[in-house]
């Protein structure tokens, strides 16, 4: 009797014992799960911010809106307005079979400061809206640039030069 | 001896718990061993499904910083980067165009960056512990696109012939590639290069079934290329097959670019794999070449409006006779014009592309002429 | 006897579940000492030196500005109005704002008109993006060893002190008679 009840205490100790190993187990899951989660999460902020990075690259090398000097070199940071004023039309026309394989979801906007204040909207596409109606895109990393606004379309014709900065949102 | 009863029912009794225990302790080993192997097994399983996982999650995120490095590189125009990729030692790097899409990536892994709008002109394959980017700017005439070639230090460019002075100006403006000056193929060792491009610039070293130079034939046939120029625009590509050179183009690839310094289609060509990853590759740049012409179409538009409105700042120039199309031979309409109607039919029939040519002449003629001789507010 | 071994056995498994627990903290820990992001780093150099040379090239289109024989003009904001700050520094001063100097806009001597302009275009920009900044132009007198602040220093938000993280526009030289200017653009976070 005693061997039988030593051997049905020893039962439950190993029932236990492999309970608690199954909850440990479970414990180790959901941790793995949130730490995971959290690494998805600063996984997707670096993307974004690397896909930031390289649209403002890719903008503000743009040989549609640069600034040029005949045979020279370009200007750096600087923008040509005769050319900005048409740019919109060009990327709004060709939007969707062009201009989106370069910017993605994206929205860039250039603003002048000086002399004038004048919003040049080049670009803007943002996500579509989700099937249950909320917004496609839940984050928006700006990445502001000053530029130079080069206006040769004067009385002197000479170059004169605005200040303004360039607004590039990506949307993750 | 049996002493007693009890002691016989004990030695009975006992012999059956020794059959008892015996057989207990068998079924306890068994299940012991059954147990850990399927605990162990998922664990193993486990692990190698974490490493294919992990070396996804390599592949992707080298691919995009490389991609990062690619948009830096090729901004950074005329500019060479000299990238350290050790830690990639063991991987090969595949670069491919079809139908306007660029593709780069980790050999045999998922996923690979996709492009439809820059030109990257490279081997097909590269495995290498450096890589060499390089961009330069492609003006027709005006700045059209950067191009980016992307080469490593294992890879041997062995340069043969003169080509009126491109050999000198190649070499110099490759410093620090993996390049060399021959006067003869016998000239040609591999060495421990991964592989090889040979440049004809007279068009006589490199023909179709001819032997390939000797030490060559120990490489991968796919490892030894040559691109041989028939003329200063006219090129061949050739590859190694059982030690011939074979023609992998069947028809002569035609440069379109306008004469000078640093003729970035030109290099394009040399560090290009084949003719079909450089006409993919082009066919890029003249897509964004369509684009452009509208956004300088009006600005044309702008400056001849500009000069019809104030009559006065032409009383000693002659500007609109620059821009408009009724106006000198070479104008800026004009050539426009041409330019847009040209482009359309290039992008379905690459043959047609070297019609672009002349009105870029015009057009780098007429804008010229406009800064000089008339004074006036240029296009570009 | 067994029930010290016991009790042994049981201190290990103890034992096991702190290292594993620290190695759980240390998992953590790696968020916490993350380096700061490539595009903060990119963007902050590069934004002192796209704002540094656009400010530079700016040209003045206020109808006020008035140059030799007070005949309207349009000087360019680093070339014209910093060199002839640098030329006339010696006759401003910040009580007598419209004292003599070759450009002038608004009545302004050419200092005080760049002072006040720069501070208006770097509060539109950078101010409006919350950047902490110092901007100052210094002359280099041949004769003299210390620099002279011409315009400047424009500090907001406590300024950039060298011990900050910060980065700069660059020097932006510009050689006159008067002497060297120097101009540059701190930014901060």
């Amino acid at each position: 009797m005693l061997r039988k009840k030593n051997g049905q205490a020893r039962m439950n100790e190993t029932i236990a014992i492999v309970f608690i190993f199954f909850v440990l187990i479970l414990f180790g899951i959901m941790f793995f799960y949130q730490y995971q989660k959290i690494a998805i999460k600063e996984k997707n902020e670096e993307l974004l911010g690397n896909r930031a990075m390289d649209t403002t690259l890719k903008t503000l090398f743009l040989p549609e809106l640069i600034c040029t000097k005949g045979e020279a070199e370009p200007e750096d940071n600087c923008f040509d307005l005769m050319k900005l004023r048409h740019a919109e039309k060009t990327f709004t026309a060709h939007l969707n079979d062009y201009y989106y394989e370069l910017f993605s979801f994206a929205k860039i906007t250039v603003q002048e400061i000086y002399p004038g204040n004048k919003t040049y909207i080049l670009y803007d596409k943002e996500k579509p809206p989700l099937e249950d109606g909320s917004s496609g895109w839940t984050r928006k990393e700006p990445t502001y640039f000053v530029v130079t606004l080069k206006d040769e379309n004067n009385t002197e014709e000479k170059s004169n030069y605005g200040f303004g900065y360039i607004n590039i949102e990506v949307y993750s | 001896m049996v002493k007693n009863k009890s002691d016989k029912n004990r030695k009975s009794s006992h012999g059956l718990y020794n059959k008892s225990g015996q057989i207990q302790l068998t079924f306890s080993w068994i299940y012991i061993l059954i147990a850990g192997a399927i605990i162990l097994l998922f664990f193993v399983g486990l692990v190698f499904k974490q490493q294919a996982a992990a070396e996804e999650s390599l592949a992707f995120d080298v691919v995009q910083i490389m991609d990062s490095i690619f948009t830096g590189a090729q901004v950074s125009e005329k500019t060479k980067n000299f990238i350290d990729v050790s830690g990639l030692a063991d991987y090969t790097l595949s670069f491919t165009c079809e139908d306007g899409l660029s593709e780069f990536g980790i050999k045999g892994q998922s996923s690979p960056i996709q492009n439809v709008v820059d030109p990257i002109f490279s081997p097909q394959e590269i495995k290498t512990t450096l890589l060499i980017l390089w961009s330069l700017p492609y003006k027709l005439p005006f700045k059209v696109i950067d191009m980016m070639y992307v080469t490593s230090i294992n890879t041997k460019y062995f340069i043969l012939g003169d080509g009126n002075g491109f050999a000198e100006e190649f070499y110099n403006s490759t410093q620090d590639f993996n390049r060399v000056l021959i006067s003869n193929p016998t000239d040609i060792d591999p060495e421990k290069n991964f592989q090889v491009r040979i440049i004809d610039l007279e068009g006589v070293y490199v023909k179709p079934n001819q032997l390939v130079p000797a030490k060559l034939s120990l490489l991968e046939d796919d490892k030894v290329t040559a691109i041989s120029f028939t003329a200063s625009n006219m090129v061949n590509y050739f590859k190694k097959e059982d030690n011939l050179w074979k023609q992998t183009n069947l028809n002569p690839v035609q440069i379109i670019s306008l004469s000078g310094e640093r003729n970035a289609a030109k290099y394009a060509a040399i560090f290009a794999a084949n003719d079909e990853v450089y006409q993919c590759n082009m066919n890029k740049a003249f897509l964004r070449l369509k684009y452009l012409i509208e956004i300088y179409e009006e600005k044309a538009k702008e400056i001849e409006t500009h000069y019809n409105l104030n009559p006065e700042l032409q009383l000693n120039k002659d500007c609109l006779n620059y821009i408009q199309k009724g106006g000198y031979e070479q104008n800026i309409n004009g050539a426009l014009e041409s330019l847009k109607n040209i482009v359309a039919g290039c992008l379905f029939k690459p043959s047609l592309c070297g019609d672009l040519l002349q009105p870029a002449e015009d057009l780098k003629q007429a804008n010229i002429d406009l800064g000089e001789k008339g004074d006036c507010l240029t296009l570009y | 006897m067994i029930n010290r071994k016991r009790a042994q056995v049981e201190i290990i498994g103890l034992v096991i579940i702190v290292i594993l627990i620290a190695l759980g903290m240390l998992f953590m820990a790696q968020f916490a000492l993350k380096e700061d992001a490539k595009k903060k780093i990119f963007t902050r150099k590069g934004l002192a030196y796209s704002t540094m040379s656009s400010l530079m090239k700016t040209t003045i289109s206020d109808q006020s500005c008035s140059g030799t024989y007070q005949k309207w003009v349009q000087p360019q904001l680093g070339k014209d109005l910093l060199e002839d700050c640098a030329k006339n520094y010696d006759y401003y001063s910040v009580d007598d704002p419209d004292s003599y100097s070759l450009y002038k806009c608004q009545g302004l001597h050419s200092c005080h008109f760049a002072n006040q302009l720069i501070k208006k275009l770097l509060n539109e920009t950078l101010g409006e993006w919350n950047k902490k900044y110092v901007f100052q132009v210094k002359l280099i007198r041949a004769q003299e060893d210390k620099p002279l602040t011409i315009v400047g220093p424009i500090k907001v938000g406590g300024g950039c002190p060298r011990s900050k993280d910060r980065d700069v526009s660059g020097l932006f030289p510009l050689h006159t008679d008067a002497g060297l200017i120097e101009s540059n653009l701190y930014l901060c976070d």
